[in-house]
Order: C-alpha cells, then structure tokens, then sequence
C-alpha cells in the first residue's frame, strides 16, 4: 500500500520530512479518533510512544505508526497537552502493545491515560513518591 | 489456583525480571510481567551529555547489541545535521552489526539449549560465538562495547589481514549454521521441549506488534534492514520468514539469518568501497534545531529511536524503544495454558534482553532529599569511606 496516498484520500494533511517519514498534528481530544482511522486505513502497527517535556508548550506526545506491508515510512501522530494536570485518553484499545508504552510515558513523566486498564509504574519501583516523575523538567 | 512469583532473581531467568504466574495445577492460567530491575537512567542522562558524550554511552544501554544502539543513535544524529556519512565508513559500520547478529544469534541459540538442558549444545554455540568475538575485538578493540561507529561512519579502518579473518569467519559460520539447522529440525530431544510451546499465531503477533525475529516467526514478514538504511540498500538478502510461530520455528528462523548475515559480510568485505571512514567534527559542536526518527534492525527486532534537538550542544530528548520492549508482553501472552516447566523457554524464545528494556533515569530529588552536585558527591564518598 502507498501510505501518503491513502493518508490523502482519508482527508489527513501532514508534513513529510527530508527522510520521507510523515508528521501530523492533532489535537490532544482527537487522538483516539485519529488512531482508529489510521489502523482502519492499513497503519496497524504501533511502534512506540514518545513523550516529551517542552517546557512552556505542555507534554509533547507522539505516537509512531507503521503498516506491515509498507515497513519503510513511519507516521508520527503528535499532540500537546497542557502542563496542569496532564491527561489523553489511552489508546491500549486500539494498539494492544500501548500498554506497556503508556505505562512508560506515565511512569517517567506522569501523563495520565484515561481508561488504561493497569495504570502504574513500570521502571521505577512502586515505593517512589507519587508525585515523582524523573522526565519531568519544571 | 496457585500464585507462583518467578525472579526476579531466579535460575532460569540470565537478567532480572519477575513473572507474577496464576497456576490450575501445573498449567499457568494467567502471567504477568514486572520490569525496571535494571533501570539505569540512560534517557535522563542523555539530556546532561553532549551529543557526543552520548555516542559512547549510547552503546552501555545494551551488552549484546551495543552498536546497533550506537548505529541507530549516530544514524539519528546525522539526520539532525544532514550530513552524509562516508560510504566506505557505512560499509564498516554494517558489517560490524552483521557480525554483531551473529554472535547475539549464537548467544541466544546457546542460553535457549541450556535452558531446555542440552549443555552440549550450550557448549557448541558458545565456542563458535567465541570465535566472532575475536573478530569484533580486532574490529573494535573490545569483545563488547566496541565503539567501532562514530559520527560520519566508522571509528577503526580494516587491515587486509582483518578482511581474510572476516571471510573465513564467515564460511565457518556458514558451515556451522547448516549443523545447527539439522539440529534444530531433527533432534528428537530439542524437538519434544520446542515444538508447538509458545505458539505465537500471525493474528495475535499482528495484534501484539511485535518485532524482529519474533514477528518472523509468526509468518510477518518485517524486517528493517529491508528499508535500506546503511549499505542494506545495496547488499542482496532475503527475509527469512517461518509459520508456525513456536520456539522451533524461532530457533530456526535465527539459524538462518546466521546464514544471512555470513553471506551480508561476505559480500560488503567484497564490495567494500576504497577512501575515508568518517567525518571530523569539532567536540562542541552545536546540533541544528529540529527532531527525528532512526531506526535499525537489531539483532532482537525493530530498534527505535526518537531524538528531539533544541539548538545546543546536548539532546533535549532521546526517546529509546527497544525490541524486547515490544516483544514482551508476547510472551506473557503465550504463556497462558501452557506448563510451569515451559515457562523458562518461552520467556528465553524471544531473547529477551532486560539491559535494553529497562534503561532510563537518573534521580533529581524533590522535596526531602537533597540534590548534590558532581564535587560535593565526591567529597562526600571520600569522607565516607575516611570514616569507615
């Protein structure tokens, strides 16, 4: 399958950087949406999640879709939420390996995912203060 | 109904991690996992280092596939600067990943017979394994992290005697994997303890994403170096890919991609283009503004790394996914309705590699405790042990 082509046709506008791999921008309330259109149209495989911390900006999340036929070009599906009380909806529903990833992101810097099945830290041990996330800038 | 802990410190496991297992009797009914025993806080520290610094500690994350770690950052790194790396360098820096798959397929193949209990076996695959260690060590200068990847290609140049160490490697390890390939699909022992366990069916795999030779196994066949990063572009290979999905069809598909990867070597040490391995940079460096996204095909799978740059010397993010973070909730999955004993080969089935999966973070205390600086840690371990 042409990933561009059928990211055109579904009505998704993006960028594509200099090594060919595909950025999009959405809101933070869109997420689940936008993953499920995604993974009905042939991008199926969740490769990671990455959470950043941009300081002013909020949480940067960006969650890297891939399709099993098309192995070459990765599509970077990137949202911000705000600094206070962060939270997104979780998409474990819709990518079964989310869990673990969420689970990191949550873990290092305390982003909560609504309707995660087992929200809890993963690489810390369990007796670190709740409020201690090591990512965390500010 | 039982509960059973298993490690995180236990004989069947090589690196901590603990399975929390619900048993019927002899057969586990529900699994899961609990990582992070071997955290160290690589990502954190990356933040504090200048992207130079990272290179060297980029390939202490993991002692098995330490320079695909290194590879897939430097490759992330010259993304950011859009430089183009030497070709004769990437040839250098493909082949030591080859060699790299090789000895971590043979490591692999030799902790799966000892788990099972064919301590021959063990004894035959490490011996061999030993063998491309030589070599890596020549290449690099160490058996393990071997630093042999810089910015712009590869940091050691290969003499003449190296390359015809390097070709008859591989025809040893060509002749050697034959032996191993019978061996996997015909002894009767290895057969009984591998065959049908941890099956992994191409719809579940899909479900699951995992990577590597995990995925291969299953019938996906996915494979990064199909991409054509590096010199994969130019070097001819096929993806070996296996149905049933099992621990034998792993075991197999890793057989063979020894096979592969002898032929890879085989053909960039032919084809191995003449001039300079890499480029000089000044040490502090300032990296553009920007991110970016690098991945290579570890030796376990998909290895995935996401750098963001703010327009100085250090990092302001490296996002690292390693494959056996992907693959492990595979096994948690397979190891439902099968028996207690299996667990140790299931859990070994998909290499599983804690030193890569559990990484990041050093701890800057709030509240109660203090933070201390470089000097003021130093002093106060020398007081420390003045007193003692």
């Amino acid at each position: 399958m042409n990933v561009e082509e059928a990211l055109i046709r579904n009505g998704f506008s993006f960028t594509k950087d200099k090594n060919g791999n595909l950025w999009l921008d959405v809101k933070s309330e869109d997420v689940t949406k936008v993953l499920t259109e995604l993974k009905t149209i042939g991008l199926n495989f969740l490769s990671c999640v990455s959470g950043v911390d941009c300081l002013d900006k909020g949480f940067c999340l960006i969650y890297h879709l891939l399709s099993l036929e098309d192995y070459n070009i990765v599509v970077n599906v990137k949202t911000y939420i705000g600094r206070e009380d962060p939270r997104i909806s979780s998409v474990s529903s819709i990518f079964k390996v989310a869990e673990l990833y969420e689970r990191e992101v949550f873990d290092l810097l305390g982003i909560k995912f609504i309707g995660h099945p087992n929200l809890k830290r993963i690489l810390l041990p369990e007796d670190v203060p709740e409020d201690y996330h090591p990512l965390r800038k500010m | 109904m039982s509960s059973v802990p298993l490690g995180p410190l236990h004989p069947a496991f090589k690196e901590p991690i603990n399975f929390k297992l619900k048993l019927e009797g002899e057969f586990v009914t529900d699994a899961e996992v609990r990582i992070g025993y071997t955290h160290r806080g690589i990502e954190k520290l990356g933040e504090k280092k200048t992207w130079i610094q990272f290179i060297f500690i980029s390939e202490k994350i993991c002692g098995i596939c330490s320079s695909s770690h290194q590879g897939c950052y430097v490759q992330g790194v010259e993304r950011l600067t859009g430089i183009v790396p030497e070709k004769r360098g990437i040839y250098i820096r493909t082949l030591t990943w080859e060699l790299e798959r090789m000895h971590s397929h043979l490591l692999w193949l030799g902790v799966l017979m000892h788990e099972i209990g064919i301590e021959t076996m063990f004894m035959y695959t490490w011996r061999d394994r030993e063998r491309v260690l030589d070599i890596l060590e020549k290449l690099g200068g160490r058996r393990v992290a071997y630093s042999a990847i810089t910015y712009g290609g590869a940091r050691r140049d290969l003499s003449d005697s190296l390359i015809q160490q390097i070709i008859r490697l591989s025809d040893f390890i060509l002749e050697r994997s034959k032996f191993y390939e019978n061996f996997i699909l015909n002894d009767k022992r290895f057969l009984a303890r591998t065959k049908g366990i941890g099956t992994l069916a191409k719809a579940e795999a899909e479900e699951l994403s995992v990577v590597g030779p995990v995925a291969r196994a299953s019938g996906i066949p996915i494979d990064v170096r199909k991409t054509g990063y590096a010199a994969y572009y130019e070097a001819p290979f096929e993806v070996v890919v296996e149905k049933e999905g099992d621990v034998n069809a792993g075991a197999l598909v890793r057989a063979k991609e020894l096979e592969v990867s002898a032929n890879i070597i085989k053909w960039i040490v032919k084809n191995l283009p003449q001039g300079k391995i890499n480029v000089e940079v000044a040490p502090f460096s300032k990296l553009p503004e920007g991110e970016t996204i690098s991945r290579v095909e570890a030796p376990r799978g998909e290895l995935f790394y996401y750098l963001k740059s703010n327009g100085s010397t250090n990092l302001e993010r490296i996002k690292i996914r390693t494959p056996t973070l992907a693959n492990i909730q595979a096994v948690a999955h397979t190891l439902k309705g099968h028996y207690l004993a299996d667990v140790p080969v299931i859990a070994a089935g998909i290499d599983p590699c804690m030193g890569c999966m559990d990484r990041v973070v050093t701890l800057n205390e709030k509240g109660k405790k203090k933070v201390m600086t470089e000097t003021e840690l130093i002093d106060y371990g020398i007081k420390w042990y003045e007193k003692g």
